[in-house]
């Protein structure tokens, strides 16, 4: 009998557990809602939390409080798929985030040992959810 | 054969070839691997056959430093010792715990883990343990259902605990140990003083005392206390009126390089796809084997951290329940009532998704980290234990990394998130939460070294200057591993009875 295999949540099933609430409006409209939902984080996390990871990483990298210094770095020189497929932008972001585990670019935000881009998007969402 | 001693007459001399004061899962151990032996086998035990309040407040004493469980309840003061309430955990001592590691000052065993691998093998028997096999693809190899973590092995890997039931040597052994004929159990026999030759260079007698006014001495060609590592030292440093330091202790060693496990919830686990994880889980009577996460030798070497390692436990069940010092008042009277409050608030939302790290780290050798003797006599009339418990920074920073390198590995496999809690989150912070104990693990206070400088006992667990003295049990230990000692201590006991039977076949 083949072992059953201990799979995470893969990019290509995932997708972040909707967090922008419809009655929100956010600060910008030309930034791509969906590269601000940390998909994995939504699954394990609330918004609450979600939020409070924002803060807290906003408050120790003071210099990345902005849409769009936040927005470049999460683009960084890469194309993220310019697209309104969820899927696909969570798995450019998943695959991201994995390297940033890889390499060491991690941050401690409230406890959490993140990567660097969840972070961020973390604080993305806290700037954009208004 | 047993005999209470209350009922000797006064003044007793009794003798024998081979004596060994305690019976816990030491000096039990050893007495059984002499049974049918030609020597006559004398087992000295304070206590009686069951639990008795006033035998148990012998063993209370002070504390001091980092809180700690008061004395009374660390230990069992009756026939079959501290296997008395043990949970049964057992794994074993990695290579690197025995290794000299130049990140740890006053590491470094005089034996290798190569040594004590027969002797582990034979321990397994006398705690009704599995196969000797630690090898994690032995128990998935055996069920199919199993799965681990997909981590890499050179970062984290897998190390395996097996359960006893657990054996408690006082109800299956008893009999054994009555009805061999020459073992010679005595019950209410308190040693509280070792006498030694003029030139304290061997030990003549040691003196037994019990609540019905009886003085008994014993006279014997050897000597093993096996009382645990706080009364060894103990009895040792009480035992001074010919070494005014104590038998044993003419280098301030005995008592010293007090070692514990820390053992304290650490982190959060929160997988990205809810599972039960049958592999890390223990049911208590039913488990067999499971496996807890390990940090690889090369990555303590390269980090400079200590060995330890993460158990898991659903959250829903340890989120509310208390930390085991908290059920114990200064008496050492445990609440148990605490747990069952705890069992009620039980929260299920985040059920097979969200786990406990518990931590069972080792503790750094530390020379100020000691049992020492207190002013108090207990009623016998022996001086009583003082522990002074002291951590260094070094756990603390070797906690932080474990976790960051399990959380390092979760987030690279996409398994899930590691969340550290409050206490670790400040690398700055050196200090300990109120909830931080120990695991009733008690190791290092007669530590083993070939050098009389640096250790009270050499790699035979001999006394150094004593011929005929030895220690058995965890207080040789050099450093503590993560393991639960008793597997070692045991495998470290029947490596010393096979070193007694050398020498006594030799002598004869």
């Amino acid at each position: 009998m083949k072992r059953r295999e201990f799979i995470g949540l893969s990019a290509y099933t995932m997708t972040a557990i909707g967090l922008f609430s419809a009655e929100t409006g956010c600060s910008s409209n030309k930034i791509n809602k969906l590269i601000a939902e940390p998909a994995l984080l939504s699954h394990i996390t609330d918004k609450k939390n979600i939020l409070e990871i924002g803060d807290k990483y906003l408050q120790d990298f003071p210099e990345e409080k902005n849409e769009s210094v936040l927005e470049t770095l999460l683009m960084e020189k890469e194309s993220v798929p310019d697209s309104k497929d969820a899927r696909l932008i969570h798995s450019y972001f998943d695959s991201k985030s994995r390297k940033d585990f890889e390499n060491g670019n991690t941050v401690i935000v409230s406890g959490w040992i993140l990567a660097r881009t969840e972070a961020r998007q973390c604080a993305l969402f806290r700037l954009m959810e208004k | 054969m047993h005999v209470d001693a209350r009922e000797l007459e006064n003044g007793s001399v009794i003798e024998g070839d081979l004596c060994i004061v305690g019976a816990g899962a030491a000096g039990i151990t050893l007495a059984l691997e002499w049974r049918n032996s030609p020597y006559k086998i004398i087992l000295l035990e304070g206590g009686g056959f069951s639990y008795d309040e006033r035998m148990q407040e012998l063993y209370a004493g002070t504390e001091s430093g980092q809180r700690y469980f008061p004395l009374k309840s660390i230990r069992l003061h009756y026939f079959g010792g501290t296997t008395g309430h043990w949970a049964g955990f057992c794994s074993v001592f990695d290579e690197i715990d025995f290794k000299k590691r130049n990140w740890i000052p006053n590491s470094g065993w005089p034996i290798s883990r190569k040594d004590l691998d027969p002797f582990y093998a034979r321990a397994h028997g006398y705690i009704e343990l599995g196969p000797y096999e630690y090898d994690p693809s032995y128990w998935l190899g055996r069920d199919n259902s199993l799965t681990t973590f997909p981590f890499n092995k050179q970062v984290v890997r897998n190390k395996i605990w097996q359960f006893s039931p657990p054996t408690r040597f006082g109800e299956k052994y008893k009999e054994n140990i009555i009805r061999s004929k020459n073992i010679h159990l005595y019950t209410h026999a308190n040693v509280t003083d070792i006498k030694a030759n003029e030139t304290v260079t061997a030990i003549k007698e040691v003196s037994v005392k019990n609540f019905a006014g009886k003085e008994i001495r014993v006279r014997a060609k050897k000597f093993v206390i096996a009382c645990c590592a706080v009364q060894n030292a103990r009895l040792l440093l009480a035992s001074n009126q010919q070494a005014q330091k104590g038998i044993g202790n003419d280098n301030d060693l005995v008592g010293r390089y007090f070692m514990e496990h820390l053992e304290i919830k650490s982190a959060e686990l929160w997988l990205s796809r809810p599972d039960p994880l049958p592999f890390y889980m223990w049911q208590p009577h039913i488990t067999k084997a499971r496996a807890e996460l390990g940090i690889s030798e090369e990555k303590q070497s390269e980090y400079k951290i200590l060995n330890g390692t993460a158990s898991l436990l659903p959250l829903d069940i340890s989120k509310n329940m208390p930390a085991w010092i908290e059920i114990y008042d200064e008496k050492g009277n445990g609440d148990l009532s605490k747990l069952g409050e705890a069992a009620k608030k039980r929260d299920f939302s985040n059920k097979d998704r969200a786990y406990e790290l518990f931590t069972r780290i080792e503790q750094a050798p530390n020379p100020n980290s000691r049992v020492s003797l207190d002013k108090e006599k207990d009623e016998l009339g022996m001086q009583r234990a003082h522990l002074h418990w002291e951590l260094t920074a070094l756990e603390k920073k070797s906690i932080r990394k474990i976790y960051e390198l399990i959380g390092h590995e979760a987030g690279r496999t996409g398994i899930g998130r590691v969340r550290l809690l409050e206490y670790l989150r400040d690398e700055r912070d050196e200090s300990w939460p109120a909830t931080t104990c120990g695991g009733w693990h008690h190791m290092g206070t007669t530590r083993m070294n070939n050098d009389p400088k640096q250790g009270v006992t050499n790699a035979d667990c001999r006394v150094h200057g004593i011929d005929n003295l030895y220690m058995a049990g965890s207080s040789n230990f050099v450093t503590a591993g993560a393991p639960n000692p008793t597997l070692t201590l045991l495998a470290l006991t029947l490596r010393l009875s096979d070193h007694l039977k050398e020498r006594f076949s030799k002598n004869a």
